[in-house]
């Protein structure tokens, strides 16, 4: 959005380290002195998702793996209404949790709604991180003047109502459609599971934070390098926003994948890894 | 029928969604403007056919051209509306 989003927020309301990494369910791998990699989950996933991915890397990384505040492990009571009223107070999660492992030169990598989140946290501490990976972002889902984010107001209106009327419902349906790869039903299925094991109440807010958010100015500001990932046939973030992620970023590194879906992490985790690799390594 | 109206009929599923896919986004190819999708024959809409329809209408807008879902029976009706996809399908009133 504006300055505002990453303004001064962190005085009140930082939970301290052990609280952190206990609150967010932080699992750490790989030797403790290597350059580390955090990996954030995307809207109504959880830290699984990355289960194919984060492994290749923890022979020469720490990587750190967590669930935001209502998904997966977290404890329920990580999650606070007015904290997490838009995506900066989850980016100061993110914050807790490298404060709390003492976490510098951090490669953050995240998925959907993530990425943004990684790019808040990134500007409001440059010093801390050192390269960003963005897997499938989207600054802005509603479309505005010069500018396609895919949805309408009355779409994401309409969504919205469905999701909070009829949460299971919702996610049951548009689980596979968001996956992609109608061939492959089980990777529909599994992120339908996901999306119920994450509170439903949470979920709805989460979403409404997620697909009202508009952080387009905040691109310029990233202090990084960071590499965009783009995948084909993606509901969510279609080409035409990943370009637009891709010349907005100072530093950026565009590479658009040959898998399909929104969650290329588990529908193509080898390409996906090879090149958050080839980003990382270079 | 105009030569803008798509006759979408049976049953949408995952056998079918991709066939759907290419058969219109060939149709499109040839027309301008919205594509009206007739379901009045349409039976059965599961996920992987709203995933073949959210393709074509991703494929339109990114032409700055829509896609709309008319004459569409309750059963695949109640699908679109569960999914809160309504106004992205561009789907008319009931009745």
């Amino acid at each position: 959005v504006t300055a505002s989003t990453v303004g001064p927020r962190r005085a009140a309301g930082s939970l301290d380290g052990v609280d952190a990494i206990a609150r967010f369910n932080v699992h750490v791998t790989g030797p403790a002195g290597a350059p580390p990699m955090l990996f954030a989950h995307g809207f109504g996933c959880d830290q699984n998702m990355w289960r194919f991915v984060a492994p290749h890397f923890a022979s020469n990384h720490r990587v750190v793996l967590f669930d935001f505040a209502g998904a997966g492990g977290a404890d329920p009571a990580a999650y606070d209404a007015i904290r997490h009223s838009s995506l900066a107070g989850y980016a100061d999660d993110v914050l807790d949790i490298c404060a709390a492992l003492h976490l510098e030169d951090v490669t953050f990598v995240g998925h959907s709604v993530s990425a943004m989140i990684g790019a808040l946290a990134a500007i409001a501490e440059p010093a801390r991180f050192a390269k960003l990976v963005m897997v499938g972002p989207s600054p802005r889902y509603i479309d505005d003047e010069g500018y396609v984010g895919g949805f309408t107001d009355a779409d994401i209106d309409e969504l919205l109502e469905s999701l909070a009327s009829n949460y299971l419902g919702w996610s049951a349906g548009m689980a596979p459609v968001i996956m992609g790869n109608a061939d492959r039903p089980e990777l529909g299925q599994e992120l339908t599971e996901s999306f119920c094991r994450t509170d439903p109440d949470i979920a709805r807010r989460f979403a409404e934070v997620t697909f009202r958010s508009d952080n387009r100015a905040d691109l310029a500001r990233i202090p990084v390098p960071t590499l965009v990932l783009q995948s084909h046939e993606d509901a969510i973030a279609p080409i035409g926003v990943g370009e637009f992620v891709r010349d907005a970023i100072p530093q950026s590194t565009y590479v658009v994948l040959d898998a399909v879906g929104h969650c290329p992490n588990l529908s193509a985790p080898d390409e996906t890894t090879d090149a958050i690799a080839a980003f990382v390594d270079a | 029928m105009d030569n803008t109206t798509y006759q979408l009929g049976g049953e949408v599923d995952l056998v079918a969604a991709p066939r759907l896919v290419e058969d219109m986004r060939g149709f499109a190819s040839q027309t301008t403007g919205t594509v009206v999708v007739d379901c009045a024959e349409l039976s059965f809409l599961d996920s992987s056919g709203i995933d073949a329809l959210l393709r074509v209408d991703r494929m339109l807008r990114d032409e700055r051209r829509r896609l709309r879902l008319v004459h569409l029976q309750d059963t695949p009706r109640r699908v679109v509306e569960i999914l809160g996809l309504g106004a992205t399908l561009g789907v008319d009133e009931p009745g």
